[in-house]
C-alpha cells in the first residue's frame, strides 16, 4: 500500500516538473529569450559569418517591433 | 454510445448557453448573477468553435498538417520561423488584445448590459473570430502575405490601395483616443501620474540590461522590471499622500508657460507630455525603449486578465445596470439617443462602439504577415486564430461586467462629461438621480477617497471606471480591503499597456508612412534615412497629437466625440478584411461558403454607413458633426458685435468656437471618407469577384504544397 502511494506521489512530482520544464520552455520561446540558442542552432555549420548575440538581439527587437498591434 | 454521449453533451452546452441568454433577456427588475453571462459566453464560444470555425478550416480552407506552411518552406531565422503552438497563440493573443475590448465595452455598458453581451459573444463567433481564421489561412496558403497585398491581389489595386490609406487613418485615430484615454486616467490623479512616468525609467534600465549587461536575458530583465512596477505602484501611493502630491496632479487648473505667453490646462501638459513621449520613443532604438516596455506591458496585461477573470469567479457579482436603458422615443431620460457617455441610439451606435472583443479590422493585420510566418502546422490556425480571438472577447464579456457591477449612479458620474453632469458631486448626483439612477453625493465622495482620489466624476475614457469596477472586484476577494490599492494597480495595468500600443502604433505608423511616400520619392522610404525617419515619426505624431489636442479643448469633445470616428473607422477595416474574405473564398472556388464573409460584412455595411449617415446628416447637434458645426457658426456670427465692440473675453469664447465648428466639420469629412472607403471597397471585391467567376481574375494563392507523406506513412511504406 505504502510503496504504491510513494509511486504515485514520485510518478506526479515527475508529471509536475515536466510541466513546469514545459511552461518555463514555452515562456524562454514567448519572450525570445532562446531566440539565439535557436539561431545558433540553425545556422552553425551553413559557413557564414553568425552574429554575435549582442548584434542578433538588436535586430531580433526591432523586427519585434515591427509587428502590428492592435488596440 | 460515443456519438450518442458526444451528441448529448453537445446538447447539454448548447441548453445551457440559451437558458442563460434567456435569464439574460428575460430579467426585468430582478438581481442578475454575472454567472449567467459567464454560461452565456463560454458555452457559445465551445459551440462556435467546436462547429462554425470547423466549416471554415476543414470545408473551405481544408488545413491539412501534411501541407508544409511558409514558416517550414522557407525558414530562415528571422521572420519564417516554425514555432510551437502554445507561444505563437502567446504572440497572437498579445498583439491583438489592448485597451480595445476593456473600452469598448464599458462605454457600451449605458445601452444596458444586454445590448453589449449579445454583440460580443456573437459578434465574435459569426464575425471576429471567423474573420481572423480566414485571414490568417487566406495570408497562410499566400506564403504569409499582409492584409495591403491580399487586397491588392485579390480585389485589386484600386482595394489595395484604400486599404492602406485606411489602416493609416485608422492608426492615426486609434493613437489619438487610446493617448486620450491615458490623459483622462492621470488627470487630478498623483499616484497615477508617478507610478506610470516611472515605468519610463524601469523600461529604460531593462532595455540597457537586455542589450549590454546581460544581453537577451529576456525573463531576467522582465522579473527585475516587474518588481520595479510594485515599486513604482508603492511610490505612487507614496507621493500622492505627501506633501508633494500638488506637483504631479494635473487635471483642470491652468498653468502660465514661457512668462505667461501661453496657458494651457493640467490635461493639455499631459497631452503634450505624451505627445513627446510618442516620438521620441518612435525615434529611439527599439531595445531601449519599446522593447522592454513591450515585455513589460505584456507580462501585466495577461497576468491581470487572469487576475480579474479569477476574481471574476471567486465573487461572481451582481449585475446593477439595467438589461435594456432606452434611448429610443421621446421619453426617458437618453431619448432620441442623447446617453451621456456616447451621443446616438442603440441601433447603430452600440456596434460601432464595441469593436474589438465583437470584431476588429485591425486584427487582420496581425492574422496576415506576421502570425502566418510562424505556423508550423496548418491545423494551428484554428486555435490561434479563432481561439485567441474568443479569449479576447471573454476580455471584453469581463469588462462589461467590472462596468455593470458598479451602481449605475457611480457609472454615469464617471462616464458623462462636465457639460452634462457640472463640476460638483451635489449638482451630479441631483443630475443623474434625474435619470432615474438615485445616488447621493455623499457615496461619490466617499468612493473618491476610498480609491484614494480627489474625484470620481466625469473620469470619461472608460480607463478609471473599469479600474473601480476591477479594484471592487478584487477587494471583494478580500473582504474589502485594499480599494486604493487595486485602483492604482489596475490604472497601472491599463495606462501601461495603452502606452505600449502608443509607442509601437507611432512606430508602426511611421514604417507605413514611410512605405506610402516611398511609392512615389524612394529615399523616403529608407527606414535607415534619419531625415526621413524623423518626419515620418513627426507627421504621425501631428497626425494624432492634433486629434489628442483637439478632443481636451473641447468641453463635449475627447471620447465623447472621437470614439464614435474610431469605432466606425475600425468597423471599416473590418469591412475591408471581410471584402478580402469573401474574395479569397469566391477565387477558391468555395462561393458556396461565402455567406460566412458576407453576412457579418452586410450587418457591419448596415451598421457603419447609418452611423455614418447619422454622424453626417443628423440634425441634432449631439449627433450630427455638421449639425453641430453649423450651432457653433451661429454662436461666432452672435459674438462678432461684441468682438468688434473690443470685448476680449468675447473674442477669446468666438475664437474657441469657430476652432470647434471647424473640428466638427473635419470629423463629418473623415466620416464620409469611411464611408465611401467601404462603398468602393465592396464594388471593387464584387468587380473582381464576378470577374473570376467569368473566368478572368487572376488570384494570388499559392496552391498549397504537395501534401508530404506523414512519418507513419513513410514507415509503412
Amino acid at each position: 500500500m505504502i510503496p504504491l502511494l510513494v509511486d504515485r506521489i514520485v510518478a506526479l512530482a515527475r508529471r509536475m516538473s515536466d510541466l513546469g520544464r514545459l511552461t518555463f520552455q514555452l515562456m524562454r520561446s514567448w519572450t525570445g529569450d532562446d531566440a539565439y540558442e535557436r539561431y545558433l542552432a540553425q545556422h552553425r555549420g551553413h559557413g557564414h559569418q553568425l552574429l554575435t548575440k549582442r548584434a542578433f538581439y538588436r535586430d531580433y527587437f526591432d523586427r519585434r517591433a515591427q509587428r502590428p498591434r492592435c488596440c | 454510445m460515443t456519438r450518442v454521449w458526444t451528441i448529448a453533451i453537445w446538447s447539454a452546452i448548447a441548453c445551457a448557453g440559451a437558458g442563460a441568454f434567456a435569464v439574460l433577456a428575460l430579467s426585468r427588475g430582478e438581481t442578475v448573477s454575472a454567472a449567467w453571462m459567464l454560461v452565456a459566453a463560454v458555452c457559445t464560444y465551445a459551440i462556435g468553435y467546436r462547429f462554425y470555425s470547423k466549416i471554415i478550416s476543414h470545408r473551405i480552407f481544408a488545413l491539412d498538417d501534411r501541407h508544409p506552411t511558409p514558416a517550414v518552406r522557407l525558414e530562415d531565422g528571422h521572420d519564417y520561423v516554425p514555432t510551437h503552438k502554445w507561444v505563437v497563440f502567446g504572440h497572437h493573443f498579445a498583439a491583438i488584445a489592448g485597451a480595445g475590448p476593456l473600452v469598448g465595452p464599458i462605454l457600451a455598458a449605458q445601452f444596458g448590459y444586454l445590448p453589449g453581451t449579445i454583440w460580443i459573444i456573437v459578434g465574435v463567433v459569426l464575425g471576429g473570430a471567423a474573420q481572423d481564421l480566414i485571414i490568417l489561412c487566406g495570408s497562410l496558403r499566400r506564403d504569409g502575405k499582409s492584409l495591403g497585398q491580399m487586397a491588392r491581389e485579390e480585389i485589386g489595386s484600386i482595394g489595395g490601395g484604400v486599404a492602406l490609406v485606411g489602416v493609416l487613418a485608422i492608426i492615426v485615430i486609434l493613437i489619438a483616443v487610446l493617448a486620450m484615454v491615458v490623459v483622462n486616467a492621470l488627470a487630478e490623479s498623483p499616484w497615477a501620474v508617478v507610478s506610470l512616468t516611472l515605468t519610463i525609467p524601469i523600461a529604460l534600465l531593462m532595455g540597457v540590461w537586455m542589450r549590454w549587461i546581460r544581453p537577451g536575458r529576456v525573463l531576467e530583465a522582465s522579473l527585475i522590471g516587474l518588481v520595479l512596477l510594485g515599486a513604482a505602484l508603492w511610490a505612487g501611493g507614496a507621493i500622492a499622500s505627501s506633501p508633494y502630491a500638488g506637483w504631479f496632479t494635473l487635471g483642470k487648473e491652468q498653468h502660465q508657460l514661457f512668462g505667461g505667453a501661453v496657458s494651457v490646462s493640467g490635461k493639455e501638459l499631459l497631452a503634450w507630455g505624451l505627445l513627446g513621449y510618442g516620438f521620441i520613443a518612435s525615434v529611439l532604438p527599439v531595445w531601449l525603449l519599446l522593447a522592454p516596455r513591450d515585455y513589460l506591458s505584456a507580462f501585466v496585461k495577461v497576468g491581470t486578465v487572469f487576475l480579474l477573470a479569477a476574481g471574476i469567479l471567486i465573487v461572481l457579482p451582481d449585475l446593477r445596470m439595467p438589461a435594456l436603458v432606452s434611448q429610443f422615443g421621446d421619453d426617458g431620460p437618453f431619448a432620441h439617443g442623447h446617453g451621456p457617455v456616447g451621443p446616438g441610439t442603440l441601433f447603430p451606435f452600440a456596434f460601432i462602439t464595441i469593436a474589438c472583443g465583437a470584431i476588429s479590422g485591425f486584427h487582420a493585420l496581425v492574422s496576415s504577415g506576421t502570425t502566418p510566418k510562424m505556423l508550423s502546422l496548418e491545423s494551428h490556425a484554428r486555435p490561434i486564430a479563432y481561439g485567441s480571438m474568443l479569449m479576447e472577447s471573454f476580455v471584453a464579456i469581463m469588462a462589461l461586467i467590472a462596468a455593470c457591477a458598479l451602481t449605475p449612479g457611480v457609472y454615469f458620474a464617471m462616464n458623462s462629461p462636465v457639460a452634462i453632469i457640472g463640476s460638483d458631486t451635489v449638482s451630479a448626483a441631483a443630475k443623474i438621480s434625474s435619470w432615474g439612477f438615485a445616488i447621493e453625493p455623499a457615496v461619490l465622495d466617499q468612493l473618491a477617497a476610498d480609491i484614494g482620489e480627489t474625484t470620481i466624476l466625469s473620469r470619461t475614457g472608460g480607463a478609471p471606471c473599469l479600474a473601480v469596477g476591477m479594484a471592487q472586484i478584487f477587494s471583494s476577494v478580500f473582504n474589502g480591503a485594499g480599494l486604493a490599492f487595486w485602483y492604482h494597480f489596475a490604472i497601472m495595468f491599463e495606462a501601461l499597456f495603452i502606452l505600449t500600443t502608443i509607442d509601437a502604433g507611432t512606430r508602426v505608423g511611421r514604417f507605413l508612412l514611410q512605405d506610402v511616400v516611398g511609392r512615389s520619392w524612394k529615399r523616403f522610404g529608407s527606414v535607415s534615412w534619419q531625415p526621413a525617419v524623423w518626419a515620418a515619426s513627426l507627421g504621425i505624431v501631428v497626425g494624432w497629437g492634433y486629434f489628442l489636442i483637439m478632443g481636451i479643448r473641447d468641453p463635449l469633445g475627447g471620447i465623447y466625440t472621437l470614439w464614435p470616428v474610431f469605432g466606425l473607422a475600425n468597423q471599416v477595416l473590418a469591412a475591408i478584411a471581410l471584402c478580402v474574405g469573401t474574395a479569397i473564398i469566391v477565387k477558391m472556388g468555395k462561393g458556396r461558403f461565402a455567406w460566412i464573409t458576407v453576412v457579418p460584412l452586410l450587418w457591419l455595411v448596415v451598421a457603419t454607413e447609418t452611423a455614418g449617415w447619422q454622424k453626417v446628416r443628423s440634425a441634432d447637434p449631439l449627433i450630427g458633426f455638421f449639425a453641430k458645426a453649423r450651432l457653433l457658426e451661429q454662436q461666432v456670427v452672435a459674438l462678432a458685435p461684441a468682438v468688434t465692440a473690443g470685448d476680449a473675453s468675447a473674442a477669446v469664447k468666438a475664437k474657441i468656437a469657430g476652432r470647434q465648428a471647424f473640428n466638427q466639420r473635419l470629423d463629418g469629412w473623415m466620416c464620409i471618407v469611411f464611408m465611401a472607403m467601404i462603398l468602393i471597397v465592396m464594388l471593387d471585391t464584387a468587380r473582381s469577384c464576378w470577374g473570376h467567376l467569368r473566368g478572368g481574375s487572376p488570384s494570388g494563392l499559392v496552391s498549397p504544397p504537395e501534401p508530404q507523406p506523414s512519418e507513419a506513412e513513410l514507415r509503412e511504406a
